[in-house]
Order: C-alpha cells, then sequence, then structure tokens
C-alpha cells in the first residue's frame, strides 16, 4: 500500500485512488480508416513494463480527478505526480 | 415525496454509551436533517463571482478548505465543485427553493455551470465528542493528525470503505456526508466501532 | 517448591502479590511481574517441551521473542486455547493454564522419544520415502503419521474475543524501548515531531534496566539507575506516544508497519471479560528508527540442547530482573565477554559459579578482570565437548583447545552442574530491517551481518546496528537520530 499526492488534494493512502493504465496514448485522429489490427494495437496493446512507467490514476474517492504519475512497477517507487494536459517530466 | 433519511434510526446519546463496553468514551452521533445541500459545479470567473453575488459566499479555492458566513457553508471538493449546506436545520419551503431557482436561474440556464440538489442524495451526521478521531482511525486512512485542529477543513476519503466526505466544524466536532445508501451500513458500522473506542 | 529459587533482591518482581498458575495441570505459584517461563524456573521447572521429530526433552533456552524450546500451549478452552506461544513471552496472570505439547502421555514420560534411540533408522524424508507402498496401506498409516505431525492443538470452537484494529500516523515510530530507542524517543519529541515509542515488553528499558555494574557507568551513575531517570523523563514529553506490550509485525514500503498491540492477555481471568483482546496498528510513520537490540547466539556442541542449557544473557535477566536462579551450580561457555556479566550477577546473588569456559588465550577487559577479582574460575582457550543428563542438564565435559581452534586434546575434565550458559557473540535483529527491503552487510571482525542500503527513510539505531558497547550505543544513537531529522 503506497501513498500518493494527488496533485489536487495532497497525500492519500492507495486506497482511494484507481489505477487507469499508461498513460499518453494519443487517440488516433480517424478511427474509421484505421485498419482492425491498428485499431487493436491503439485500444488493448500496452507496454506493462517493469520499471519506470507512466500512468494515469484517478482520485476515486477523493476529488475524482484524473491525473498522470511516474512509477517504478518494479518498486512502486513514485518519481512524479502531475495534471492532465501537463507535459511529461523528462528524467 | 418519502423522507429517506428517516431510513436511518435516530440514535441518540444513552444509545451509544449503552453499546459501549463498560466504560463512558464521550461520542455523540445524530443525524442532522431536514438540511439543504447542494452541489455546485463550474470554472469560469463568471462562475465563481455570480455564485458569490447570489450566496454572498466566496467558494473556497483552495484545497480541502471551506468557507461560511450566517446562513451557509460551502466545501471544496474538487478543483470545480463544491457542496454548500445551510448552517441550521429548516423545514424544506419557499426559502430553500428560492435559492435553488436563483441559483438554477443564474447558473445553469446561463451555462455558467451546474446546479444540483443534494439534499436527499446525502445524509449529514454530526459527530462530537473527544474519542471522534478514535472512532474515525478505526475504518479510516486518512491522516487526521492536522485535520483535526484546523478549524474548516474538509476531506474526501473512504471510512469503513464507504466514500464520506468530512467537515470539521469545530475542534471535535464533525459533520459527515454519506450517500444515503450508504448510510444505513455506516450508520450501523459506527455503531459497532464505538463500542471499541 | 523444592528449594528456594528466589532471590529476594527484584526490583522488577512485586513478591508481595502471589500468582497461582497450572502447568501440565499441576498448581505452581509465581508472582506478579513473572513470565510464565521465568515462574517455571523458579519452580525447578526446566522441561517444557519435547522435540519435533525425536522428542528429545526440551527446556527453556532463552527469555524472550527468541526462544525456540519453551512453546506451550495456554487455556484448555475450546474456543479459547492458544497452540504454540512461547513461555518467555506470556506474562503470568491469576488463573492461568498452561502445558506441554508433543508428547503423549505426559512429557516426563513421553512415548515418542522411543524414536530418539531408533534415529539412525529414521533418516531425512524417512516417512515420504518408507510409507508409499504398499499404496492401499497408505490409509492405515495416515492416521499415525498426522498424529505425529504438527504441534500443539487449535481451538475447535469460534473464538469469542473481540479484536479491533486502528489507523495511526505519526511522524517519528521507534521500534524497540531499549536503552537506544529511549534515547531516539527524547530526541524525537524534543524535536516537536509527533512520535510514537513501540515495545513487545510489559516495561521499558530493555536489558539496561537490569544492568547494575561497575564497568557500565553513564555520567557516574549506574546505566540502569541513568536509564531509568532518562524513562521517567519521557513522560513528561507531550508529544511522545509509549504503546508497551506492542510488537511489530510487518513492515511494508513507505513507511507502513503492522503492530499488535496486546490489551488484555496479562490480565486475570474474570479482569479479561468484555474488553478487546488485542488492536492491530496500521500505522504510517514519515520516519522510522529500528532499535530492536541484538539476541545472543547459542554454541555448538555435542549435546547441547539438553534442557538447563540457556543462553547466558538470559541467564542474567532471569537472576538480575526475575530474581530467578536458573541454577545452583552454574557452568558457563563462551567465547566472549558478556557471560562474565552473567558469572559476576550470578556471584552477587549467591549462585556457585563453576567455572567460566572461553575458547580465547586471554582477555583484558574490566569486566573479566572483575569476575576474576570475585575468585571465578576461568578455563581459557578450553571448550564444552559434551554434556550428559537427560530431562535435564548434570554435568559438562572439558577440554584444551589446540593452539589454531581447530580441535581439542588432552584430558576430558568433567564438572558437575545444573545449568550452562551459552554465549557465542550476539546477533543484530536486523529483520525488520531485510523485511522492509533493506540490503544487509557483513562485518568480519565480529561475524555480524548489518544494516547497510534500504529505499525507505530509515534507520537502525543502537546493537541492531552493531554497537555493542554502552559509550558507543549512546553516541552512536544520538549521532545518527540527530541526522535523520536533518534531512
Amino acid at each position: 500500500m503506497f501513498l500518493i499526492n494527488c496533485p489536487y488534494c495532497g497525500e492519500r493512502d492507495q486506497s482511494e485512488f484507481s489505477a487507469g493504465g499508461e498513460a499518453h496514448i494519443v487517440r488516433p485522429k480517424q478511427p474509421t480508416e484505421l485498419s482492425d489490427d491498428q485499431w487493436a494495437e491503439f485500444l488493448f496493446m500496452r507496454k506493462n513494463i517493469k520499471g519506470v512507467q507512466f500512468e494515469r490514476w484517478n482520485h476515486a474517492h477523493g476529488c475524482r480527478k484524473w491525473f498522470n504519475m511516474v512509477r517504478d512497477t518494479s518498486n512502486d517507487k513514485i518519481y512524479a505526480v502531475y495534471k492532465m494536459g501537463e507535459k511529461p517530466p523528462t528524467k | 415525496m418519502p423522507n429517506w433519511n428517516s431510513a436511518i434510526k435516530k440514535i441518540d446519546v444513552n444509545d451509544v454509551v449503552s453499546v459501549n463496553l463498560n466504560h463512558h468514551s464521550e461520542l455523540f452521533i445524530s443525524e442532522v436533517e431536514p438540511i439543504m445541500k447542494l452541489n455546485i459545479r463550474g470554472k469560469s470567473r463568471d462562475f465563481l463571482s455570480m455564485i458569490g453575488k447570489i450566496l454572498n459566499i466566496i467558494l473556497p479555492t483552495e484545497t480541502n478548505t471551506s468557507t461560511t458566513n450566517k446562513f451557509i457553508t460551502a466545501i471544496w471538493l474538487s478543483p470545480d465543485e463544491w457542496l454548500i449546506f445551510k448552517n441550521n436545520v429548516t423545514n424544506r419551503g419557499a426559502e430553500e427553493t428560492n435559492i435553488e431557482e436563483n441559483l438554477y436561474k443564474n447558473i445553469s440556464q446561463k451555462k455558467l455551470g451546474s446546479i444540483t440538489n443534494v439534499s436527499d442524495q446525502f445524509v449529514m451526521i454530526n459527530i462530537q465528542g473527544k474519542n471522534l478521531y478514535e472512532l474515525l482511525s478505526s475504518g479510516c486512512p486518512f491522516n487526521f493528525n492536522d485535520f483535526k485542529n484546523k478549524k474548516g477543513a474538509v476531506t474526501q476519503t473512504l471510512l469503513n470503505h464507504t466514500d464520506v466526505i468530512i467537515y470539521n466544524e469545530d475542534i471535535n466536532k464533525i459533520n459527515l456526508f454519506v450517500r444515503r445508501s450508504f448510510s444505513a451500513h455506516l450508520w450501523s458500522w459506527m455503531n459497532d466501532s464505538a463500542r471499541f473506542i | 517448591m523444592t528449594r528456594n529459587l528466589r532471590t529476594a533482591n527484584s526490583k522488577f518482581i512485586d513478591q508481595t502479590s502471589r500468582i497461582s498458575f497450572k502447568f501440565d495441570g499441576k498448581k505452581l505459584y509465581g508472582f506478579k511481574g513473572d513470565t510464565l517461563a521465568s515462574a517455571l524456573l523458579a519452580n525447578n521447572i526446566h522441561l517444557v517441551g519435547r522435540s519435533f521429530k525425536y522428542h528429545r526433552p526440551r527446556g527453556i533456552m532463552a527469555c524472550g521473542s527468541e526462544e525456540p524450546n519453551a512453546i506451550v500451549q495456554v487455556g484448555n478452552d475450546a474456543s479459547m486455547t492458544e497452540p504454540n506461544t512461547r513461555a518467555t513471552e506470556i506474562e503470568l496472570y491469576e488463573g492461568l493454564e498452561a502445558s506441554s505439547q508433543n508428547c503423549w502421555p505426559s512429557v516426563n514420560f513421553d512415548i515418542g522419544a522411543i524414536n530418539n534411540f531408533f534415529s539412525p533408522l529414521i533418516p531425512a524424508a524417512f516417512y515420504y520415502k518408507t510409507f508409499m507402498w504398499p499404496s492401499n496401506f497408505w490409509k492405515l498409516y495416515e492416521y499415525f503419521i498426522r498424529k505425529s505431525a504438527g504441534l500443539g492443538k487449535s481451538p475447535t470452537e469460534p473464538d469469542k474475543d473481540i479484536y479491533d484494529h486502528r489507523y495511526l500516523h505519526c511522524d517519528v515510530l521507534i521500534v524497540g524501548g531499549g536503552i537506544s530507542g529511549i534515547i531516539a524517543a527524547k530526541i524525537a519529541a524534543k524535536n516537536n515531531l509527533n512520535t510514537v515509542l513501540i515495545d513487545d515488553k510489559n516495561i521499558l528499558g530493555g536489558t539496561t534496566l537490569f544492568q547494575e555494574n561497575e564497568c557500565f557507568k553513564v555520567n557516574n551513575s549506574y546505566s540502569n539507575e541513568w536509564l531509568k531517570n532518562e524513562i521517567e523523563n519521557l513522560k513528561s514529553l507531550e508529544n511522545l506516544t509509549i504503546k508497551t506490550r506492542t510488537s511489530l509485525a510487518a513492515y511494508h514500503s513507505y513507511n507502513y508497519l503492522l503492530a499488535r498491540e496486546n490489551l488484555t492477555d496479562h490480565l486475570d481471568i474474570n479482569e479479561k471479560k468484555d474488553k478487546i483482546r488485542q488492536r492491530l496498528w496500521k500505522i504510517r510513520a514519515k520516519k522510522v528508527i529500528i532499535a530492536t537490540g541484538a539476541m545472543e547466539r547459542p554454541l555448538i556442541f555435542n549435546n547441547n540442547d539438553r534442557p538447563g542449557v540457556i543462553l547466558s544473557s538470559s541467564i542474567k535477566k532471569y537472576i538480575d530482573y526475575y530474581g530467578v536462579k536458573c541454577g545452583q551450580k552454574v557452568s558457563l561457555f563462551t567465547n566472549n565477554d558478556s557471560a562474565y556479566e552473567t558469572a559476576i550477577s550470578l556471584n552477587n546473588s549467591g549462585v556457585n559459579v563453576n567455572s567460566v569456559v572461553d575458547i580465547r588465550d586471554k582477555a583484558n577487559s574490566l569486566i573479566v578482570k572483575q569476575a576474576e577479582k570475585l575468585g571465578i574460575k576461568i578455563h581459557w582457550k578450553s571448550s564444552v565437548v559434551n554434556t550428559s543428563g537427560y530431562k535435564k542438564i548434570n554435568s559438562i565435559e572439558i577440554m584444551k583447545l589446540s593452539d589454531d581452534g581447530t580441535t581439542v586434546f588432552g584430558k576430558k575434565i568433567k564438572e558437575e552442574c545444573d545449568c550452562l550458559g551459552i554465549s557465542g557473540g550476539w546477533t543484530p535483529r536486523v529483520h525488520l530491517f531485510t523485511q522492509s527491503g533493506g540490503k544487509l552487510k557483513f562485518r568480519d571482525e565480529d561475524n555480524v551481518f548489518l544494516p547497510d542500503k534500504s529505499g525507505l527513510d530509515q534507520i537502525s539505531i543502537g546493537s541492531c546496528n552493531g554497537d555493542f558497547e554502552l559509550d558507543q550505543i549512546i553516541k552512536n544513537s544520538v549521532r545518527l537520530t540527530k541526522k535523520i531529522f536533518k534531512n
């Protein structure tokens, strides 16, 4: 159980949040022009890496806002938390 | 329209003490009703100034805080969402309808934001007593250390896996907002947990 | 009580309030402040259990959570009985009923002990290899094998007790209320930090609490008196919470820790009623200071598992803290100085110390000189090679060690004794540190693993960080605690 520093509410317990998967996946501008494989690639294929990963999280039981987080999936260390729309930090 | 709030058993001080084990924990839990609660959402500067004009209150923009005037209190829920409730219990009447209609006309219809009457959606429970935070900390992972000394502080968190909004009204006195459908469960949990403090 | 094994000088045992309890159905007496183990030793009961496979007699060996032998069943109520509890951790209360495990019909006469004589025929995995055939006979074997497997009996009815849990947030959590924990608590609380100090014993102080010796002085007073004063001063610190009888159960990432507070286990049976038995604390600490201390190592020699073979520091605790003599004629076997503290304590309480067997050539520390001055016999460069006595040790055999220390030579010296204290040096309790994901390093000079790298905001201080000398412990505890608050 780790602590997450919600960019709106401050430091809270992990149980208040829900994870929303990998961040910064751009939705194709013209989905109709894509092949099924390309669409599936966008919809389902995720990197799921061991190591530092960019993720979306939702403060579901707090302010209900979405935000981004940089987390090391191997040890749950959180490197950065930033609001939606903000640029991801460069290491 | 049935008053759903009355589905919750009213418990007075004596009931709470009587379920405690051998020793008295000073804890008073009661439901505050009927009371007007409004959920307001909006972002623009016009929205904030219009609210200020109508309700004569400055909405809190700082996180986890609240503002209050003689009649109402506004608590921060999110950067674009607030909960407003009346400071005193009043029967639902013209006054409440007036405020709601006034806001609806000037906010919702002008597309500045949205107004939702949540009087019956949220149940407001008042808890007071020196063992209050012991009760909360047995079901809530939130750190109350700073919260309990800060009058007007607000937090949204989980209490025994139930979403709640907690407003620090005064030292050792809080108002807790919980969704009506969860309230009976939370109420019985509080009764049970109060035995242990 | 066969002999009087109590000394009158313990400050921690209230000898005016007698408590009756039952062990293996026999009514015995102890005093307020005793643990089950100390009360049994005071009643000259060493044999408390049987080993798992060969049913060899097992006696009390230590005095705290490190106890490997004195594992007993507490209570005989179908819903409240608790197996596998350490006799050294059970505080004595009126009406306590405990019994030995893994023996039948009794701990004194155990039929399973026959395994010991056939031990050459029962190698490892004997059961699995032997009872495979004929395959349809398994049903027959199973009954007996299941019966001999496992220790203790589980309760058969639902638990009637009430348990609670609670979240706790603090700036600093200090684990261990020994000398370094107390030093750290004082510094933390005076720094205006919300501090929690937890200890698994009923009172703070650790082993320094009964360390009354010329060699261990702080500011010109005995270390125990100095510490007592410090503990007294802790009470005036407002932002310090002290939780005794609380043991840490888990150390997760982000300094999230679980601790169990024992609320009623030490109370009389009629006082326990309608109270919460245990409370689970879910602790979020900004910083954690581990001050769990060290535990003594045993030494290796033939038949070192007999009842009456006890860690020397535990003998010291039993005599100095509980006022209980583990024996009347005590021998000690050591490879370091700490057994001499035990020798001096025993001597001061009027227990006959046969000799100290030391594997070293010579030692010139103050404490050894003090022991020599008292006329305690020391066998330098010698080793205990064997012990005898079935249900309790009655003699040891000592031989000279060769120059390189790899073999023994010369005549076997037989020494009569009823208790043997062993001291193989100290092992820092780094368990919490490693559980939190910390990595260890090895120190060659005294062969200990020490805390090294950790990703969490925590430090280890005191003897769990490898400081074994009093002045070092104090100096480094202060230095490290101040350092952690700087960043």
